[in-house]
């Protein structure tokens, strides 16, 4: 065998070496599908008021705002069915008409825009999900933060209840529970 | 069970039952099934259970490339951790990781700079605003590199923008736009403290440290300095191009209400710039040729007020001053800008997002010059007011979108000036996005362009033995004119964004650009002179006689290719055809190709290694002596980081490590031909 081939398939047997332990079940987990994954897990336990699906009884919108790899980690989610509902995706890169989600997961929104569109958000029936502390204290109700390699779960109680919304209790003791009113305006 | 596969190939190929294009087969099989797997993982994420997937342990790499924004332009974003991974030392060698842009480093202290063509030392298409403070100079309409530094530490990311940008930016966006945005002072709390020298990068140090004065507000100071070694010129020997800078400043930033935020920054620098000058003079030996030493010296200051009505609704008011004095043999100068800016944006009727804005800037200059140019006033006031508005209208909600656009100014050069701009963004799928865009731009005339003449070349008499005649010298001199205009461009454009597969993104560019009225020089018919030893006198007067076409198309692709992998490649093609061939002897040629495909390697949590390949196609510049063919060229970067514990990094970077030294531009006056010479050295970085 040439030279050149042998370092070829060394290189190569290499690359498949690890790539083969890279995907093995029990090694780190890619975080935004597990963030994806928990965002599920909470609009499976959370039961929201009847008006909220007046338009399409059967279908439960979920928001995502951020860049192509969250978009790309919500796709596993269309068309699952929670509560007799079918999940249906909608990215959106512009921030309007938001009444059409039940859930809006927000990624990486800069404070300046954050709070004043959580404020125009409060006591609607919309699930808002963030990924960080700041994202709870401007008024966002779940927080999923990655903090020393696990994903906290955050949930602003008040926030919740505010908007008519009713997150089971099986999350709610698994979560950790901060009070964070509204900003004032 | 494909693990096992996975672990029998290796066997089969080490045992050579196959030939080399089935392995290639085979394994490109497997990796596809690699993919298709991480699909399935995330089915098998979405079966668990909240207390499963709380105890996972999850990892930030992303195994996807990104990203796929939704502007209708040919935007690509370097990131602070791309600035860092390719040891970049400067705001120009961190451009060279966009495609397009043409990145020449001419010496030490001077980088050339352009997108689309047209570069120079004095290249005068591109605009450049660091944290919204626009950095280029009306001296020459274009940006002096070398006084341009941040902590590169503390950049959160730069923003290149291919194609005109006049409609938001203003005169002078007509081939592109880069914007550095720095950290917010909240996202750069604690010390830092960076040392570091080599062999080109003789020594570097910084320094930074960012608190919280009071619950609402949080700021950062820092100070660098560095000493970088000369060159070679291309005529051998050393080119005495060594410089060094010190930098400092701070910012802070406050947010006075939930509504109401406010920025304060400010840098001040101090630069020795030294430099083998070489300037044209009438009695023999026609060159005087000279080491001096450019004492350069600047500063800025900016003050930026945010207010949100709502989410679709906010301001901001910007002022910022910014001076800066070279002390040079050729032309001495002194400049200062002031400059306010306001801007609100709005939603209108549930389809419109309106963004409009007003501005004025005063520009104040002081030259002293030489015996070989004239600059004519030598000291000038300037205004520019300007005004603009730019709509983009939903036409499918979440999927298409129509931007219409114009930048009004007024200018003390050319008068009035409009730069509309058109641009469709459709999303016609969530992993596929495509754009068009048509717009116009100008570039205004620089104040060297109206009123300066100089001294551009001497060349020695000749003496002719067949003949037996002397023909004298001829002394060649650039003539500015206030007739000169502004130079214009019509753009069109296209682009394509996909990331079809997760782990893959191609971002792809086509353009024609139509430029009318751009800088030409007529050479006026030769004075003889009088006496023999005087010279014949020839001038080049600048008008706008000159007209091109460009047409290319730039591809940036990323590959994801293992959570610890990453490949980025971007190739440019740049086609220039002038009115008329002579025009390349005035105009020059940038490169017609540029290739670089960079490794990024993260194979342990504590360890970094990339590597950048680079290939720059055959450039035409243009020296005092006409035009200078530039050889195309290779080029690797290498950068080896360890941390040996969690905020001490220890890194090794290697830059033009594939010649001892190589070409990359010509100045367009002043030093010769500069080589760059291969360089290496160590950094230790401690976050405190």
């Amino acid at each position: 065998m040439p030279a050149t081939q042998q370092v070829l398939s060394i290189i190569l047997s290499i690359l498949l070496f690890f790539s083969s332990t890279a995907s093995v079940w029990s090694g780190p987990v890619e975080k935004q599908a597990v963030l994806a994954a928990l965002t599920l897990n909470v609009a499976r336990f959370t039961r929201w008021p009847e008006f909220a699906f007046s338009e399409a009884p059967d279908t439960l919108n979920l928001c995502v705002f951020g860049d192509n790899v969250v978009q790309q980690s919500f796709n596993a989610l269309e068309n699952k069915i929670i509560n007799n509902k079918t999940i249906h995706i909608i990215n959106i890169s512009r921030l309007r008409n938001l009444n059409r989600c039940q859930l809006l997961y927000l990624s990486n929104l800069n404070r300046n825009k954050l709070i004043p569109l959580l404020v125009e958000l409060k006591g609607k029936a919309i699930l808002t999900v963030g990924e960080n502390m700041r994202f709870l204290q401007a008024g966002g109700m779940v927080g999923l933060e990655k903090i020393k390699g696990k994903i906290q779960l955050t949930i602003n109680l008040p926030m919740v209840k505010n908007s008519k919304l009713v997150i089971s209790s099986r999350i709610l003791k698994l979560a950790n529970i901060v009070d964070f009113p509204s900003p004032t305006q | 069970m494909l693990d096992t596969n996975l672990q029998e190939l290796p066997d089969i190929i080490m045992n050579h039952k196959i030939y080399l294009p089935t392995h290639l087969f085979i394994y490109s099989l497997v990796y596809f099934s690699y993919i298709s797997q991480a699909f399935s993982d995330q089915n098998e994420l979405l079966n668990l259970s909240v207390e499963d997937l709380l105890n996972v342990e999850v990892t930030s790499v992303a195994k996807k490339a990104k990203s796929l924004n939704d502007s209708p332009a040919a935007i690509y974003v370097i990131s602070q951790d791309d600035i860092k991974r390719i040891g970049a030392t400067s705001i120009p060698e961190a451009l060279r990781l966009a495609p397009g842009i043409d990145v020449s480093r001419i010496d030490a202290n001077k980088w050339a700079v352009s997108a689309r063509g047209f570069n120079g030392r004095f290249a005068n298409k591109l605009l450049v605003l660091i944290d919204g403070r626009n950095i280029y100079t009306r001296a020459f309409a274009g940006v002096y590199w070398e006084n341009q530094d941040v902590m590169l530490e503390d950049v959160d990311r730069i923003e290149v923008i291919r194609g005109p940008g006049a409609t938001l930016w203003g005169a002078n966006a007509v081939n592109g736009v880069i914007n550095i945005i720095t950290k917010h002072s909240a996202d750069t709390l604690g010390g830092l403290l960076i040392a570091g020298g080599g062999t080109e990068e003789q020594g570097f140090g910084a320094f930074r440290y960012g608190g919280k004065l009071d619950a609402d507000t949080t700021a950062r100071i820092y100070v660098k300095g560095f000493k970088r070694d000369e060159n070679t010129h291309e005529s051998g020997g050393e080119a005495g191009d060594d410089w060094d800078k010190v930098q400092g400043g701070f910012r802070m930033d406050s947010q006075l209400s939930t509504r109401d935020s406010l920025t304060i920054q400010g840098d001040v620098f101090r630069s020795v710039i030294n430099q083998n000058t070489t300037l044209p003079q009438l009695s023999p030996p026609f060159q005087n040729n000279f080491n001096e030493s450019i004492d350069s010296f600047g500063g800025n200051l900016l003050v930026r007020q945010q207010h949100t009505f709502s989410s679709t609704s906010d301001y901001s008011l910007q002022v910022y001053y910014d001076f800066y004095e070279r002390d040079e043999t050729f032309a001495a100068e002194s400049r200062h800008v002031a400059d306010i800016d306001f801007q609100h944006r709005f939603a209108l009727l549930d389809w419109n997002d309106i963004v409009w804005g007003v501005g004025y800037r005063f520009d104040h200059d002081d030259f002293k010059v030489s015996n070989i140019a004239e600059i004519i006033p030598l000291s000038r006031n300037d205004q520019l007011f300007s005004g603009f508005v730019q709509d983009e209208i939903t036409l499918i909600d979440d999927t298409l979108w129509f931007t219409l656009g114009s930048k009004f100014e007024h200018n003390d050069y050319t008068g009035f000036e409009a730069q509309p701009t058109a641009r469709l963004m459709w999303a016609l799928h969530h992993q596929h996005r495509l754009w068009a865009a048509v717009s116009r731009a100008v570039r205004t005339p620089s104040r060297l362009e109206q009123n300066a003449n100089a001294l551009r070349s001497v060349t020695p008499p000749q003496f002719s033995v067949q003949t037996n005649t002397v023909f004298p010298a001829i002394a060649v001199s650039v003539e500015g004119s206030t007739q000169f205009g502004s130079e214009e461009v019509i753009s069109y454009e296209i682009g394509y964004r996909t990331t079809f597969i997760n782990n893959v993104s191609i971002d792809f560019t086509a353009f024609y650009n139509d430029y009318r009225n751009l800088r030409s020089g007529e050479k006026s018919s030769v004075i003889l002179p009088t006496t023999l030893t005087d010279p014949a006198r020839l001038s080049i007067n600048i008008g706008n006689d000159f007209s091109a076409h460009t047409y290319g198309f730039e591809i940036a692709t990323v590959w994801q290719m293992l959570d610890w992998w990453r490949w980025d490649a971007n190739y440019s093609l740049l086609k220039t055809e002038y009115n008329d061939r002579s025009v390349e002897k005035t105009l020059g040629r940038s490169p017609q190709q540029h290739l670089s495909i960079r490794s990024v390697i993260s194979p342990r949590k504590n360890i970094e290694l990339d590597v950048v390949f680079r290939y720059v196609g055959t450039n035409t510049a243009i020296s005092a002596f006409g035009a200078a063919m530039i050889k195309d060229y290779v080029s690797m970067d290498i950068r080896l980081a360890w941390w040996p514990v969690e905020d001490v990094e220890l890194s090794l970077v290697g830059q033009n490590l594939l010649a001892e030294k190589h070409l990359e531009y010509q100045q367009e006056l002043l030093t010769q031909a500069t080589e760059i010479n291969r360089g290496m050295y160590g950094k230790l970085a401690w976050h405190f």
